[in-house]
Order: structure tokens, then C-alpha cells, then sequence
């Protein structure tokens, strides 16, 4: 398991309070979890952003100097401004390593290459599942193999191979992928177009609400 | 065109398209989608426009989602009217889009190519929009080759 240490400072709650803290290059956050006082602390915003761009590690060790302050935590919620990307809040679930806990894991899909020599599309329904485990044994991410898979093939979440000592929450027949066969054809005509819009949003041919023009 | 089946009340008041779009901002079911980066009224007529440009360019393969839909209902006066007796009646809907949104999303197909028929969606609207790709880890757009040794050196 991949520990990382990030070192926190005290920080006023606030709006005006959080918003001083970016204009400093922090993102505020807020600690919480069972039998603690929540604390709200900032974190540098460079060192969170390389932090999660090498590391898919779940379990974090934060580290307050004064007032002193130290917890094992888990990113429970990532805040980020739409447009931009740029981190607004972390929310950090304070946990205790000797306790099961529950956490979101990928699903990283391999053989997706020799699907397509086939001819083939893989369509995701689930791109991760939620497990309960030990924080020490969080995997980082759940490999699938679709090399194996023919059209019309359908990979549940009880299929997927984890290792000993976790426990799947998610439910097992939920579908995680499908493998179709791609439409072939040529030019889509007027109707075709049509169509497929109310394919796709549900559309019906019912008496519109009001008179359209 | 996309319109609702029923509604309660035919006509609404014009609203405010304030902020940032605080729902529908992440790519939900595709690998790819169009961004909204202004705040708008987008007409049904423009919505299908754009579906149809974007399913055009993917004839083959790949599968598309609409993630707005036109629930608000624009009236007009006819031409030519004097002002008063009353509120015009319903001509056309529309779907409020703040920035942030996602407009439109896309799965199956190579990224070269939905980035081309998500541009060419977007020049069928009246706003600016942005190519996202899908971010399944908590780095930043752009930040994910990030490595150990180059960050050590920031």
C-alpha cells in the first residue's frame, strides 16, 4: 500500500476564509470521521495535484505541526470548478487502519486492442466497484480481460477476480462490459437520424405539450 | 425535436442563467464530451442540428448522448402586434445551459474522431464549447504523466 505523507496547515472556516486560502495556492479541506471533532485544514494545492497524478493510493497520512494533529485519511470527495479542473475542497474521511472500510475501486480494462482487431466495441457500464476491506488492503485497481470476449458477451461485477480478503459491496450482477458488434453502414439518411434521437433520450411520437411552430 | 410530452403550466417566466452548472458537469456514460463554456438558451432546433452533425460525421460505430434537454417553453407575439393584452403564446423550447455543462457525450469511437464531430456539434450552437475526455483518476486534466522524478524537481 502506497502511504503518502501530506503536510497540513490549520485554516478559518468560511467562505471568505476558503477563498483566501486559494488565492494562497491551498485547497481547503475538512477532516472527519468517527469519535473526531471535524478539523478544517488547508492543503498545498502543487503538492495535492502531483500527489494525485502519480498515485492512485487510497490511504493518505496527513500531518498538522501546530496545533499538532496527525490521521490516516482517505479522499472521501473531490470539489473541482467545472471548466477549469482546479481542486476546491477535499473532503478526508478519517479512518482507523485496524477497521474495514468501504472504497470506490477502478476497473482497468486490458485486451481492449485484440477486441478491436476483432471487430469489436467494448461499451463500460461500471467503470469501478465499491469493495470493503482492511485500508492496507485497498487494491488499487481491478484488472479485467476482454481479450476473450465474442460478440454479445457480458462481463458481470461477480466475475471480476479480486483478491482474498475483500469483500465485493457492489452488487454482482450489475453489468461492467459489454462486447457489441459495431452498426455498419453507409450514409445515414434523413429518417435513420431522426430516429435515433428518440432512441436516445427517450422521445415519444405522444401529442406534443404545446403547439410547435 | 426533443420536447416534453405534458407539462403543468404552458408558459415561464424567463429565469436567470447564473454560475456555473453545479449538475450534469462530468462525462457520465461516454469517453468523450462537449463542454459548454457560456451560459445559454439552447433551442430544440439547435440540439437537433447538432445531434445530427455529430451523428452524420460517426456513421459508423460509436453511440451518442444528448445530456440536455429543451423543458422551457419561449413564447413570442405575432408580428406586427401592439403591446399589451397579455403574454404571446409558446413558439419554441429551449434548454438552459450554464457553463460547465455537458452537451453532448460520445462512446465507441477513436478520439480523433469524436473530436472532430464534437466540433463539428459545436459550430451548430450558439456558444462556445471545449472537448473533455473522460478523467478516471483524481489527477488534473493534463497532469496524469506526471512522474515521481519530475515532480520531485517542481
Amino acid at each position: 500500500m502506497d502511504q503518502d505523507v501530506i503536510f497540513v496547515k490549520p485554516r478559518a472556516t468560511g467562505k471568505g476564509a476558503a477563498r483566501a486560502c486559494r488565492r494562497e495556492g491551498l485547497v481547503p479541506a475538512i477532516v472527519y470521521g468517527k469519535n473526531t471533532e471535524p478539523v478544517p485544514v488547508a492543503l498545498d494545492s502543487k503538492a495535492v495535484r502531483q500527489l494525485f497524478a502519480r498515485t492512485q493510493g487510497h490511504i493518505h497520512h496527513i500531518v498538522m505541526e501546530d496545533p499538532k494533529f496527525e490521521a490516516d485519511v482517505m479522499v472521501q470527495d473531490v470539489a473541482r470548478d467545472p471548466i477549469t479542473g482546479s481542486l476546491l475542497h477535499l473532503d478526508l474521511h478519517k479512518i482507523s487502519l485496524t477497521e474495514k472500510v468501504r472504497a470506490e475501486v477502478p476497473i482497468t480494462i486490458v485486451g481492449e486492442t485484440e477486441l478491436e482487431k476483432k471487430g469489436l466495441i467494448l461499451q463500460r457500464q461500471l467503470r469501478e466497484i465499491t469493495v470493503e476491506c482492511l485500508p492496507a488492503e485497498i487494491p488499487d485497481s481491478v484488472v479485467l480481460d476482454v481479450s476473450g470476449l465474442s460478440v454479445g458477451d457480458t462481463v458481470t461485477a461477480g466475475e471480476l477476480s479480486l483478491p482474498s480478503g475483500i469483500r465485493l459491496v457492489t452488487s454482482p450482477s450489475e453489468v461492467v462490459a459489454v462486447a457489441v458488434a459495431p452498426k455498419i453502414g453507409g450514409e445515414m439518411t434523413e429518417a435513420e437520424a431522426g430516429e435515433g434521437a428518440q432512441k436516445e433520450t427517450g422521445g415519444t411520437e405522444e401529442k406534443p405539450a404545446t403547439p410547435h411552430a | 425535436m426533443l420536447m416534453p410530452k405534458r407539462v403543468k403550466y404552458r408558459k415561464q417566466q424567463k429565469g436567470t442563467m447564473k454560475g456555473k452548472a453545479s449538475r450534469g458537469n462530468e462525462i457520465f456514460y461516454g469517453e468523450y464530451g462537449l463542454m459548454a463554456l457560456e451560459p445559454a438558451w439552447i433551442s430544440d432546433k439547435q440540439i437537433e442540428a447538432a445531434r445530427v452533425a455529430l451523428t452524420r460525421y460517426i456513421k459508423r460505430g460509436g453511440k451518442v448522448w444528448i445530456r440536455i434537454f429543451p423543458d422551457k417553453p419561449i413564447t413570442k407575439k405575432p408580428a406586427e402586434t401592439r403591446m399589451g393584452s397579455g403574454k404571446g403564446n409558446p413558439e419554441y423550447w429551449v434548454a438552459v445551459v450554464k457553463p460547465g455543462r455537458i452537451l453532448f457525450e460520445i462512446a465507441g469511437v477513436p478520439e480523433e474522431e469524436a473530436y472532430e464531430a464534437l466540433r463539428l456539434a459545436g459550430t451548430k450552437l450558439p456558444i462556445k464549447t471545449k472537448f473533455q475526455k473522460r478523467q478516471d483518476t483524481l489527477a488534473e486534466p493534463g497532469e496524469k504523466a506526471v512522474k515521481e522524478d519530475e515532480s520531485a524537481g517542481d
